[in-house]
């Protein structure tokens, strides 16, 4: 007998299954304004994404049925396996006999990521990573995991990959296969499950959620904390899982698994603890997360609205960290699921705002997603800053004052913006109405200086990289320059154009991670830092002097940078700072405010002249001057 | 899209059939205007996924 790890009672509300013949009398999935105003400000607890997630199962339900109408005209379609009748005639006897199975099944994330990546293939007639039969074949997969996790006796025919027979949710039989794309054939009888071809064979083992011969399981992870309890698939197999195209499946070892295991369970309590509300509805909104490795300084998740439920992380370097990033995600997932069900914006791919979470210009759309995402993060910080009664968490403090200051400051581009439509305003203006108040929270003022520094570091960054002056104002003023004009001709550059898309030069952002290296360790920073500053990506020993307070030796070094490469922005940038930390205004400004303007004048002059102005002096020249 | 039927809580209503009480065996023979719209709006949502993708520096460095 099979002990599946996966079936779980429906998290939707029971409803009677009816046999309607004509959809003119059903509902259409709404939602309160009560609820869109408790998930814009981040509050609502489970029974809102519930509704989120039940108007998901209707929105995949919709997309199989449209899929299986598309290939149904064009039997070929489905290459060597059964067609879509025997895999819808499977998902309906588990409906009849376990419902709560095809629920399973339609609330797998990746459910709905085969679905949307299969009806974009369809629509542009076009092929994927794998032939098309393997996409829309994977249905039978589906339909074979539902009727497992429903214990019914069946026999049907399931894609493989390289070898590999997934069955969603549940593992990954190993077969031997000549060919990448090839077949497995599926039998259930009386509990037991047999995968197989003509070369190899395997029998799924009692626990599935464990590896055994031939079968890798997909572990899933139970936290507890208190009665609050988080459960999640640890999922590195599932085809669907990634973010624009089938991968292969990646096995996790032992270790691997008991590291995530730790983390979350470490995390999970440090939600319940400090945001129980988000806490209360977290579980309802993400069951399954994709591990990615590690990265020294360079922690990243992902999410995709089509997987509602899912998000890939990879592994964070604690606890406090992973917490955080869950939190970031839930949002997105939340968010995800509104967006199925309305507009908050018209379409408006142009990239055109500044962030301070990302490096590159960004559309609308990711703009709300990441003021919405970094609100749960400073709320995640805010929390975790204010908590006990002893010396407050450094980290946490400047975290949270970061976060609410950086999103406050994108928010307030956001909410004034045309394209956002009249229920994206509302939902704009309900985060506003939670986040506005933070910003009066007071801070240690020996943070103040650091995260001004992190702020001005990366907007000028930005600047320098994607944004292009004026090629008018550019001649002008390299011309006034070589003229040896005492000033410039008064020079408005406030004024910006749209950025590009494309960086002029590449970015680092070692210097903020030095400053968040020294907020973490306060007992000996620069000890420490001085250990460490090096295997910092793109850090300089510049950096390590900025960072260490050493500011006539960061500035000299940042010049000696810039004598190597006159065009490198972080150079440029990095003197900015040093030089605002010494008080040097006029040529700090130049440099904080308008980066491109000074490279860029800096590059005509060279380019003219075959001489390099010191890059200082020209900063304070225009600094002076210009505004 | 807002709605303010009788009896029900104003709020947001979409473009999305409530399927929750519509069995399998019954999904597969819908074909009226209002089933068709519905379908046709899911295809069309599924032509640009929202990614919100993929991170880079800083502690704290993911995207959007």
């Amino acid at each position: 007998m099979l002990v599946l790890p996966c079936i779980v009672p429906s998290k939707r509300v029971p409803v009677p299954i009816e046999d309607h013949t004509a959809s003119d009398g059903f509902a259409l999935h709404r939602l309160s304004w009560a609820d869109f105003d408790h998930l814009a400000r981040g509050e609502g607890g489970a029974g809102v994404v519930l509704r989120l997630r039940h108007a998901e199962r209707s929105r995949r339900l919709l997309l199989l049925r449209a899929l299986v109408e598309e290939t149904t005209k064009i039997p070929e379609l489905f290459g060597p396996l059964p067609s879509s009748d025997a895999a819808w005639e499977l998902l309906a006897r588990v409906q009849e006999t376990v419902p709560s199975a095809l629920d399973l099944i339609f609330a797998h994330p990746y459910t709905g990521a085969w679905a949307g990546y299969t009806a974009r293939l369809l629509r542009n007639r076009i092929t994927g990573v794998c032939p098309m039969w393997m996409h829309v074949g994977h249905l039978h997969a589906l339909a074979a995991s539902a009727a497992i996790h429903a214990g019914l006796d069946f026999h049907t025919h399931i894609p493989l990959w390289n070898g590999g027979a997934m069955l969603p949710t549940l593992g990954l039989a190993q077969l031997a296969a000549s060919s990448p794309w090839s077949v497995a054939e599926v039998r259930s009888e009386r509990g037991q499950v047999e995968i197989g071809n003509d070369a190899a064979s395997v029998q799924l083992p009692p626990a599935l959620a464990v590896d055994a011969p031939g079968w890798w399981g997909i572990p899933r992870l139970t936290m507890r904390a208190g009665e609050h309890v988080l459960l999640v698939r640890l999922d590195s197999l599932d085809p669907y899982r990634g973010l624009y195209e089938p991968v292969l499946p990646q096995r996790l070892s032992p270790t691997e698994v008991d590291a995530w295991r730790a983390l979350l369970d470490e995390a999970w309590h440090l939600i319940v603890r400090h945001l129980p509300d988000i806490a209360d509805a977290l579980p309802a909104g993400l069951d399954s997360l994709v591990p990615r490795p590690a990265v020294p300084f360079r922690m990243t998740s992902v999410s995709t609205g089509e997987a509602f439920g899912s998000a890939i992380i990879s592994r964070p370097p604690d606890a406090a960290s992973l917490a955080a990033t869950l939190v970031h995600e839930f949002h997105h997932i939340r968010l995800g699921g509104l967006l199925h069900l309305t507009r908050l914006h018209e379409e408006d791919p142009r990239e055109r705002f500044y962030t301070p979470w990302r490096d590159d210009p960004r559309p609308l759309g990711g703009v709300l997603q990441g003021v919405y995402a970094f609100f749960g993060v400073t709320a995640f910080w805010r929390a975790l800053a204010h908590a006990g009664t002893g010396a407050p968490d450094r980290r946490a403090v400047f975290e949270f004052a970061y976060w609410r200051e950086q999103t406050w400051r994108v928010l307030r581009v956001l909410r004034d913006d045309p394209v956002l439509t009249p229920a994206g305003r509302r939902f704009v203006d309900d985060i506003a109405e939670r986040l506005g108040p933070w910003q009066d929270e007071p801070v240690p003022t020996d943070l103040s200086d650091l995260l001004a520094a992190v702020a001005a570091d990366h907007y000028a960054g930005w600047r320098i990289s994607y944004l292009r002056p004026d090629p008018g104002t550019v001649a002008d003023l390299a011309d006034a320059w070589l003229a040896g004009d005492a000033r410039p001709t008064a020079t408005h550059l406030g004024n910006d154009r749209a950025p590009t898309p494309v960086p002029d030069g590449s970015w680092s952002s070692a210097r903020a991670e030095l400053i968040r290296l020294s907020v973490a360790d306060t007992s000996n920073s620069r000890n420490v830092l001085s250990r460490i500053w090096p295997s910092v990506p793109g850090a300089t020993a510049s950096d390590f002097a900025y960072v260490t307070g050493r500011l006539t030796d960061a500035a000299r070094g940042y010049r000696a940078e810039l004598a190597v490469d006159a065009d490198h922005p972080a150079a440029w940038v990095g003197l900015g700072l040093a030089l605002s930390g010494l008080g040097v205004t006029p040529a700090a400004g130049a440099l904080l405010h308008y980066p491109e303007v000074v490279r860029a004048v800096h590059r005509r002059i060279r380019a003219r002249t075959q001489t390099t102005p010191a890059p200082e002096d020209l900063a304070a020249w225009i600094g002076r001057f210009a505004y | 899209m807002d709605s303010f039927s009788a009896g029900m809580e104003p709020g947001l209503q979409s473009e999305l059939i409530d399927l929750g009480a519509v069995s399998m065996t019954a999904l597969r023979e819908l074909d009226d205007t209002m089933f068709r719209q519905a379908l046709q709006h899911v295809m069309r949502q599924t032509a640009h996924p929202r990614v919100i993708a993929s991170g880079g520096g800083g502690s704290t460095g993911r995207v959007d």
